[in-house]
């Protein structure tokens, strides 16, 4: 199933047409045929997707690790295979795999790393019959074709445990994998559910396990990886406990299922001394993250944990929907922001969170404040929708008494499933002085993804021109109009990268800024490690048809390509005016244009509001600025941090092996700087060449043909690029 | 000392040529049931929702001051003559004394006309809110034991709030719940013909009902009985003594062996099953067998197909695809691993989440409001079907709008928001005061549970679970009794009550202690499904043989024996696929699924075959949906349809591989029928099956023109046995 468009092209936003479709050649990584890889081990790759003719590197990335660069060498087998050695001490589990081209980097796709046996199906054991032998624990990956299952036969001894995982929904993959085991008999043992499946081998002998996709498609998008042992199986982990089947020294959590089956273990830890099984353990992509501090009691809500200004409770939301109630006592006029942390950290709750104050008049009636399931609208709403965030409520006590918050799942109610949940309880107008990002829930979303279809170029991650800068909008928590402005701290580590972030006042989405000076190489960052970034898993023609799948990853990794930036693009408020609520907003856009872009520009300001209503302001061709006046109330502007900029796109020429003929540029110029200086001022030729030594005319000419020869082989193409200024913020009174 | 209501004696009032200390009459006691019993107010006539020819009632006289209304006050009093009472339209329109569509529904002589002209002589009285009400009927006797084509005269009670009583046996309407074993008069008698067994006549009332049961022996010599292996048989056995009907003897191992797949996993026996179990001499060879079955997927998968058809799995545009597989793979696992029953439903009622939490969120796309939900929650899993009392007093159950609202009031709460993919919603409870607006009366109604009381609800709980807590309690009187009627019916043909989702008063089980001691077994089990079905086919009545014995010929529902049922579609469609050797392709589907283990509906419009042979949309929580009757398109479409005909003459299909085989061809035609109709064939059709292949290949030369023949002999065979009736039924 064809599910790529061949070009990368930036569909138009519904305000109408504001500039050329983006045709930068970002490379897209459709599927790898090969997604699990062990340590040391040299894999022959194939790779699917468009802008893959030079590749050069795979890029490994993931929460808490450094990132790992591997070269891709053109393998023997033949075109479109290349060849990787991974290192030997490549960390095991799931990693988020790009490609690194000349242009950039590619989108993720989910491969695991693991040292067990793996195991390739190659799909002609479409039968019982011809079922292909599996080891007792390990790793089986797959392609499936439309109509077709898998199966495999293992080995098995009575009174083993059997627990197999695979990535439901996280492995880039379009199928949703299904099967089951029988047991020598031909007897159902147990079916995959909910991402794994857990088997108490009843009968020794071969067991059969079959492998299918639910709606049984086929093709390269449908890949599968199913790890399975006998030994621990991770549902969850935090730093100081896991949660999970099969756990060394686990104590079994009564009436606590996870998955509508069997009830899961519980094991902490110190967390300076993990245990070393937790590494090998099997577990999907993506493992939810465990509460700090969660406990093993499950059934009623515990004391609060006070940190400062917050107060801390976790638990297990109820069965049946129920509500688990936490109080706190409250002052007249205390403003306090309270939130459920949830699906945030990994888990498919649907949190429900309701206030009620009960007042200290004797009586102890109780009335209702609020309730929330979802989080309220974001301010300005990003340029993609993203589901299921965690709800939150911002209070003011009406009277001395208790706010009595009560936390529930109802989206799980019927299911059987209990799942983790944070309640955090923070008393309003100490917000700390910057927000890092590393701080928990922040999620990134590349303000490149346009609103009106999701293609390619929006799938790639952001690419840095060098000299330009790329935006990245964040969602920041808990928040709400009263929120003061806040910068957002940010990282890239080791690198050159200027990085600038902001949450303006009242805002709940922020932007970080990234500007690559131009002297910065072809190069891979990634972003401090706890911020997840939203990437559009497959593209769709059209989101008004066809809703768009998204998954978060974790670090946000970039790329500097290898191309200049046409133009540099700089936000400002015009000189001589100023931010206030009552006057107009006089914007001034600059540009710094390379000299091959000369076209008229036309760029959006984005920041205020929802992206489609973006005003917007043109700088004709031949001119370097222009300016905008915006006027606050109509925009419904708040007093406080404003935080803009501005977006376009510009026609730039790109070569293919820009960096050589960069170089070869600069030694033919060195080469012509060399020989001027020699010829010494004022002569005139012949005689200034005659005063140039033959080497020096010879370094140039040389210089000068290799130059001429890279140009040749590599003609320059028109594509359109997406350009950005870098944040400006603004004090508006 | 009880007053006796007297018609004839009346009060005098203002104006009237009444008689001093006449009693007046009352609208609703005394002219109501009038045009009842005439049935101008039926749904049919004056009580539809736009009356007739400018003339409304309220249906079945539901609503007496409406009606009062209608006929002495609307368009000016223009049907009513207080002066010349005979002389109202009224009356000359019932007589037929003028143009009347619904023709002469009174006669001037009857004691109606006249009690109708006394009423409008006394001034059109409504009556006084001190007017004794009637409380309910009487039916006497209320059971009988009759002789075949015997007959009884009812006499019908009706009891009123001050204690008096009145016969309105002429007033009442009758109505047998088995037309082929009964036949009522306008005066309550009760005529039977010469079929045995058990016969209720509804009798109805001004709005109340009763009751009345008539019990038909045969009266033929029962004998021995065959051995009793439970419960079961002990109660069926024991009616059948009562009743004289001898059961006929118990199938033999082959016979049971294809019964029991077919009704446990839906599928033929194979040659080598029925080889093993027939050479088995082991006692307890059923049992196991049933146990195999049980515990094998194609239980899991049958069981499925039935319940996502009622559960409205149906694919209504393309994008509902994802959701239909999921919800079908949910139904299916829930059945594999026998999910309790009680938590089954409760996890379908009170689904809440994205499709991919809680698959059964499915069910809420096509039941889209409170009153669908409760309804086919209702008909489902109560076995009482509430959609008449949405408008008025259900007619033939005590179920009022009061009840009908106040059950939909558990669903009231239920909302929608959009999920993260397209088309695809999330339920969820909203928080609030769970109630619904009665129509009539405009009044909120809370929860309330059928024939309980209100349920007080926090804002906070989902409505839902408390419903589905109420159905799932032990003392419940519908939610045990209506599955295990349910399956009841998928095994034997014929529900203890029927239709089976259609469980009240006036519709009683033929054998109401069996109906209570598999539901007191349900409950007991855990509500545990696989148990109930072992327990049913692990009874001797379960299985006894089909073959009547002359006196158990006519039974109908008594169980005497077993009441052959056509293979339906899925099953009929796999067991062709498999005695031809084909292999089925199903778009999104594994080459070789069952059509038992499609996931929606989808397939009907692709495969003809399924919906010729009726299965169903999945539009309607009714098992009615599925039909079963036989009809000229699906006996052409096996005679003579392509694709039967193409799995025939397939290359490597069974006709040409048994060509092919070197083994005798007795052996080949006596395989045929193990795989068939898993039995041996007999002498004759052994021979006439022989003596066609010898035909056909008589008279050709050359070893590739004989392999042609005998292929071709060979798929006449498969074709004439896929024709038998024997195939296309379980027997």
């Amino acid at each position: 199933m064809k599910c790529f468009l061949s070009l990368s092209a930036l569909a138009l936003c519904l305000a109408g047409a504001i500039s050329a479709q983006v045709t930068y050649p970002q490379p897209y990584l459709q599927a790898l045929d090969a997604v699990v890889f062990a340590p040391g081990a040299q894999t022959v790759l194939s790779l699917t997707g468009t802008g893959l003719d030079t590749v050069q590197s795979a890029v490994l990335a993931r929460r808490s690790s450094a990132l790992v660069k591997v070269d891709l060498l053109p393998a023997k087998e033949g075109k479109g295979r290349v060849l990787a050695n991974w290192p030997s001490s490549l960390a095991e589990g799931w990693w988020d795999f790009r490609v690194l081209t000349p242009h950039g980097l590619s989108n993720p796709r989910a491969v695991l790393v693991s040292r067990r046996p793996v195991t390739l199906s190659p799909g002609s054991n479409d039968s019982p019959e011809k079922a292909l032998n599996l080891p007792s624990e390990g790793v089986v990956s797959g392609q499936f074709k439309a109509g077709a299952a898998h199966w495999f036969a293992i080995n098995l001894k009575r009174g083993q445990r059997l627990q197999g995982v695979h990535g439901q929904g996280t492995t880039d993959s379009r199928c949703r994998l299904m099967g089951w085991l029988e047991d020598p008999q031909g007897r159902l043992v147990a079916r995959l559910r909910d991402g794994g499946m857990e088997a108490l081998i009843s009968a020794d002998g071969q067991h059969r396990l079959k492998l299918h996709d639910m709606m049984f498609g086929g093709g390269v998008d449908h890949h599968f990886v199913f790890e399975w042992s006998c030994g621990p199986r991770l549902w969850a982990r935090g730093r100081d406990a896991v949660v999970g089947w099969n756990l060394p020294g686990g104590k079994d959590m009564n009436g606590v299922s996870v998955d509508g089956g069997p009830p899961v273990q519980w094991l902490a830890f110190d967390p300076a001394k993990p245990p070393s099984w937790i590494a090998a353990a099997i577990a999907a992509p993506q493992l939810p993250s465990l509460p700090q501090k969660l406990g093993l009691a499950a059934n009623k809500a515990g004391a609060a944990r006070v940190e400062g200004q917050v107060a801390h409770w976790t638990g297990w939301f109820p069965l049946r929907g129920e509500a688990m109630v936490h109080e706190w006592p409250v002052k007249k006029g205390d403003r306090l922001l309270a939130q459920v942390i949830s699906h945030a950290l990994g888990f498919a709750s649907d949190a429900l969170l309701m206030a009620e104050w009960r007042r200290d008049d004797g009586k102890g009636a109780v009335t209702f404040a609020a309730e929330a399931n979802d989080v309220g609208v974001l301010q300005p709403a990003p340029t993609t929708r993203w589901q299921g965030l965690d709800p939150s409520l911002s209070l003011e006590a009406p009277a001395d008494g208790t706010l009595r918050l009560l936390v529930s799942d109802p989206g799980n109610a019927a299911n059987g499933r209990r799942l983790p949940f944070e309640l955090r309880l923070s008393l309003r107008g100490k917000e700390p002085a910057g927000l890092a990002l590393d701080a928990e829930q922040l999620i990134g979303f590349h303000a490149a993804t346009p609103p009106a279809a999701a293609t390619a170029a929006a799938i790639a991650a952001p690419n840095l021109l060098r000299g330009g800068s790329a935006i990245l909008e964040v969602y920041v928590p808990g928040r709400d109009a009263s929120s003061a402005g806040q910068p957002i701290e940010a990282s890239a580590e080791g690198s050159a990268i200027r990085l600038q972030g902001w949450v303006g006042a009242g805002r709940s989405m922020g932007y970080v800024s990234l500007s690559a000076p131009e002297q910065v190489g072809h190069s891979v960052f990634s972003l401090s490690p706890a911020l997840r970034v939203q990437n559009l898993v497959w593209p769709v023609a059209d989101v008004a048809r066809e809703a768009p799948v998204h998954r978060l990853s974790s670090p946000a990794v970039f790329a500097v390509s290898e191309h200049k930036a046409p133009v540099l693009v700089e936000l400002a408020l015009k000189p001589g005016t100023s931010a206030t609520l009552a006057g107009k907003l006089s914007l001034q856009v600059k540009l710094r244009r390379s000299a091959e872009f000369k076209e008229a520009m036309k760029l959006r300001i984005l920041g205020l509001q929802e992206s489609a209503k973006a005003p917007e302001v043109t700088v004709p061709a031949g001119a370097n600025e222009a300016t905008i006046d915006l006027d606050p109330k109509t925009l419904k502007l708040p007093a406080g941090d404003l935080v803009l900029y501005a977006q376009g796109t510009a026609k730039m020429g790109i070569r293919a092996q820009a960096a050589a003929i960069e170089a070869a540029t600069a030694a033919k110029e060195r080469a012509a700087a060399a020989v001027k200086g020699l010829a010494g001022p004022a002569k005139k030729e012949p005689e200034a060449k005659a005063a140039v030594p033959s080497s020096a005319q010879l370094a140039l000419a040389e210089a000068e043909k290799t130059l001429a020869a890279l140009l040749k082989s590599n003609p320059s193409k028109d594509v359109v690029a997406l350009v950005h200024s870098p944040l400006l913020r603004l004090e508006l009174r | 000392m009880k007053l006796i209501h007297l018609a004839g004696l009346l009060s005098m009032s203002a104006g009237a040529s009444a008689a001093p200390q006449e009693q007046l009459l009352n609208f609703a006691n005394d002219i109501v049931p009038i045009l009842t019993k005439g049935s101008c107010n039926s749904g049919g006539c004056h009580g539809k929702a736009s009356g007739q020819n400018g003339f409304k009632l309220s249906l079945l006289g539901f609503e007496p001051q409406e009606d009062f209304e209608h006929i002495v006050k609307e368009a000016r009093g223009r049907r009513i003559s207080p002066s010349a009472p005979q002389q109202s339209l009224f009356l000359t329109k019932a007589t037929a004394q003028v143009p009347h569509g619904g023709g002469k529904k009174l006669d001037p002589n009857s004691e109606e006309y006249q009690d109708i002209v006394r009423w409008i002589r006394q001034g059109m009285p409504y009556g006084k809110a001190t007017d004794p009400k009637m409380e309910r009927i009487s039916v006497s006797p209320p059971a009988k034991v009759l002789p075949l084509k015997g007959g009884v005269q009812l006499k019908v009670t009706a009891h009123y709030s001050d204690g008096s009583t009145r016969d309105v046996t002429r007033r009442a309407l009758y109505e047998p719940n088995e037309k082929s074993m009964a036949q009522t008069s306008e005066s309550g008698g009760v005529e039977l013909f010469d079929l045995p067994g058990d016969v209720a006549v509804m009798v109805r009332y001004q709005g109340k009902v009763a009751t009345f049961r008539a019990t038909v022996p045969l009266g033929a010599p029962v004998g021995v009985q065959p051995p009793v292996s439970n419960e079961i048989d002990r109660i069926v056995f024991a009616k059948l003594r009562t009743i004289g009907i001898p059961s006929s003897a118990v199938c033999d191992d082959g016979t049971f062996l294809r019964r029991a797949t077919l009704d446990i996993a839906g599928r033929l026996p194979s040659a080598a099953e029925m080889k093993e179990f027939l050479a088995d001499k082991d006692s307890g060879k059923r049992g196991k067998l049933i146990d195999r079955l049980v515990d094998s997927e194609g239980y899991a998968e049958y069981f499925a197909n039935k319940w996502a058809s009622l559960l409205r799995n149906q694919r209504t545009q393309p994008t509902f695809a994802r959701g239909s597989y999921l919800f079908w793979n949910w139904i299916r696992d829930s059945l594999s691993q026998n999910k309790p029953y009680d938590q089954f439903v409760t996890e379908v009622v009170a689904a809440s989440g994205s499709l991919d939490q809680h698959p059964p969120v499915a069910w809420y796309r096509q039941v889209r409001d409170a009153k669908t939900q409760m309804e086919d929650v209702a008909q489902l899993f109560l076995g009482t079907r509430m959609q008449c009392a949405q408008c008025h007093h259900h007619p033939f159950e005590k179920w009022s709008q009061q009840d009908y609202y106040g059950l939909a009031a558990f669903f009231a709460n239920v909302a929608r928001k959009p999920g993260a993919i397209r088309d695809e919603e999330m339920i969820f409870s909203k928080r609030g005061s769970a109630q619904m607006v009665n129509i009539r009366t405009k009044q909120p109604v809370v929860p309330t549970s059928l024939g309980g009381s209100e349920v007080k609800l926090a804002p906070e709980q989902d409505p839902r679970l408390e419903l589905a807590q109420w159905m799932r309690s032990g003392n419940n009187p519908f939610f045990a009794h209506t599955l295990v009627n349910r399956y009841w019916k998928h095994f034997f043909n014929r529900g203890l009550i029927e239709p089976e989702d259609d469980m009240r008063e006036t519709n009683p089980a033929v054998n109401p202690e069996l109906l209570e001691h598999l539901a007191q077994f349900f409950v007991k089990s855990g509500y545990d499904l696989k148990a109930l079905v072992r327990y049913i086919a692990r009874s001797t009545t379960y299985q006894l043989s089909a073959q009547p014995n002359g006196p158990n010929e006519k039974d109908r529902q008594n169980f005497s024996r077993y009441y052959p049922k056509r293979l339906n579609a899925e099953v009929l469609y796999d067991s062709i696929q498999n005695l031809l050797e084909g292999r089925s392709q199903f778009a999104g589907q594994e080459a070789g699924t069952r059509a038992v283990a499609l996931p929606d509906n989808s397939y009907n419009q692709t495969t003809y075959f399924l919906s010729v042979f009726g299965r169903p949309d999945s539009s309607s929580a009714c098992e009615c949906e599925r039909t079963q009757e036989a009809s000229l398109a699906q006996s052409l479409h096996l005679l003579n349809a392509a694709d039967i005909q193409t799995q025939l003459s397939r290359n490597d299909g069974r006709a040409d591989r048994l060509a092919r085989d070197g083994r005798p061809d007795d052996d080949k035609i006596t395989d045929l029928y193990h795989i068939a109709l898993s039995r041996e064939p007999n002498p004759q059709e052994l021979t006439l099956a022989q003596k066609h292949l010898l035909s056909k290949s008589s008279g050709k030369v050359g070893a590739a023109e004989v392999l042609a023949a005998r292929r071709e002999a060979f798929e006449d065979i498969l074709w004439a046995l896929l024709n038998t009736k024997e195939f296309l039924f379980n027997h």
